[in-house]
């Protein structure tokens, strides 16, 4: 079964000082899952439950050089489906970015782990 | 224990079973609304009952029902759950986290059915027209779906306990990868990031954003790279005991998990059903409707009160004649009953006790009329059931007496025994 839990990727940031939002939707239905985000070493988000909705990284101008760390685990909890899937979207930097990951699981029970690495870069 | 039941429960069923008064038409849960409306009103039995989840599966049960799309279904019924048949990208929280709550926005768009049913029949077929064609139409909802019952909110603090000792070692894992990054992966990022020397990030022209949009798709072969080959040492880290033994409790607990909700419940349910004469949409006229509301409250420990108020216009049954097929015609129907269920949400054996009574609202020969229902099942697995009902009916006007053994029978799951 085709998936993808890992994603390496830039962000371009520019050198205003908008926000740049980190939004995650998790699914499939009746999954349990958790995540923390961290911006280099700090502790962002810790243990979050569910989606993330619209959770501030900084500004553009002040992101340039950092690396936005997600770690998230899927525990298949639903009796209908295997599926896990984990779909990124940042917004307020240069463009708007959506990253879709996902598995699905062999068995009942199983878990689904994900590992995102996102460098904000500014040419 | 179990096999004390078990025995009990053969034994009653040997019993009984030189008086058995086989009845097919025996009803069980009348207070529950039907799942899909449409086909309940038209006679379609569950297992004729075509669920779709996804488009395509919708699309392959249409056209094997419509002979390639070349003709209108002639016998069809289909449940549609527009939620999570179209999956839009507005689901919101489709998590255990996200779809605690009992009530909100989200809770009757998720519930949401839509069912649609076709019926022809032939000449064996009581109560339907061979000459006519009928066509459904009913929706179900829920605006209060209860709460996590204890045991599901036990088992998902402990997955999650599990989950936050595991985000540890993950982040450890993602540490010492990036930390420890061969010198090609290295290169690769490097590489990467060269793509879009020279671009001006702060030009944010319509041009400008097309080129870095360009750019970032060969930028996105390389992250294809990099992550295969990051995938790889994550895995390699991960060869970790710990980590395992997390998983496996995780698992123990996960694979048997069921999400089941306890407190205040409020359904609602409603169909029509048309008739048209020499299947023509000309000749077409209401063949029978019903609107039902549902109200519970379940609990942990008591069990499960359930009220309900249901109109029937044209119902398939007349209770009151025996539970015979109705053939008044252009007969409504107001019920007005509770079940009572004991027994814990989770438990093996339930018992409930269920009443209805109907009010003719039409002119009508026919007495208002009570029915009363003991329904007794025993959960051998989680896929298959022991099921005893015991059932009278009562006539209003008559002194029926004797008790209906109803029906004892083994509801089986498909698959091996869960």
């Amino acid at each position: 079964m085709a998936s993808k839990t890992n994603l390496d990727t830039l962000y371009l940031v520019n050198d205003k000082n908008r926000k740049v939002k980190l939004n995650i939707t998790v699914g499939d239905e009746g999954q349990t899952s958790m995540l923390t985000v961290r911006l280099n070493k700090t502790v962002l988000i810790e243990d979050h439950e569910g989606n993330l909705i619209d959770c501030e990284i900084g500004n553009n101008s002040e992101l340039n050089g950092k690396k936005l760390k997600i770690v998230a685990t899927i525990s298949d909890t639903s009796r209908k489906t295997n599926v896990t899937f984990l779909n990124l979207k940042i917004n307020g930097g240069v463009l708007t970015r959506n990253y879709p990951l996902y598995k699905t699981v062999e068995n009942e029970g199983d878990a689904a782990d994900y590992y995102c690495n996102i460098e904000f870069y500014k040419p | 224990m179990k096999k004390v039941i078990q025995f009990l429960l053969i034994v009653l069923f040997v019993g009984n079973a030189w008086s058995q008064n086989t009845n097919n038409e025996t009803e069980y849960d009348l207070l529950k609304a039907p799942v899909s409306p449409a086909s309940n009103l038209l006679g379609f039995a569950q297992s004729d009952i075509n669920k779709p989840t996804d488009v395509s599966e919708f699309m392959v049960s249409l056209q094997s029902a419509s002979d390639s799309y070349t003709s209108l279904p002639s016998n069809y019924a289909v449940d549609i759950a527009p939620f999570w048949l179209l999956k839009s990208k507005a689901l919101g929280d489709i998590t255990t986290k996200g779809l605690e709550n009992s009530y909100g926005k989200n809770v009757i768009p998720q519930s949401l059915v839509l069912s649609f049913a076709i019926k022809n029949v032939d000449s064996t077929t009581i109560n339907f027209n061979t000459n006519s064609t009928y066509a459904g139409f009913g929706l179900k909802f829920s605006i209060y779906r209860g709460d996590y019952d204890k045991t599901t909110k036990e088992k998902l603090s402990q997955i999650q306990n599990l989950q936050k000792l595991k985000l540890d070692l993950m982040q450890n894992i993602q540490d010492v990868t990036e930390e420890n990054l061969p010198l090609e992966i290295i290169e690769l990022k490097e590489k990467r990031k060269q793509i879009f020397i020279n671009v001006d990030v702060n030009d944010e022209s319509e041009d400008n954003l097309a080129l870095i949009e360009l750019l970032s798709k060969k930028a996105a072969k390389i992250d294809e790279e990099i992550e295969q080959k990051t995938a790889i040492l994550l895995n390699e880290n991960k060869t970790n005991s710990e980590l395992k033994t997390i998983d496996d409790k995780i698992k123990t607990i996960a694979s048997q998990f069921q999400l089941t909700r306890v407190g205040f419940t409020w359904d609602i349910a409603g169909g029509i059903g048309g008739e048209f004469h020499n299947k023509s949409f000309n000749q077409g006229k209401i063949y029978n409707a019903g609107v039902w509301t549902t109200l519970g409250y379940t609990t942990e420990k008591t069990g499960a009160f359930l009220g309900l108020v249901r109109y029937l216009h044209n119902p398939e049954r007349i209770f009151a004649l025996d539970n015979a097929i109705n053939d008044q015609k252009s007969v409504s129907t107001f019920d007005t009953g509770f079940r009572y269920i004991l027994g814990q949400p989770q438990a093996k054996l339930n018992a409930s006790l269920e009443a209805i009574y109907r009010s003719f609202l039409s002119e009508s020969e026919i007495d208002n009329s009570w029915r009363l229902m003991l329904n007794i099942d025993y959960a051998l697995f989680k896929n298959q059931k022991l099921t005893f009902s015991f059932g009278k009916n009562y006539d209003g006007t008559t002194t029926k007496d004797g008790n209906l053994v109803a029906a004892l029978g083994m509801v089986f799951g498909f698959g091996n025994k869960r």
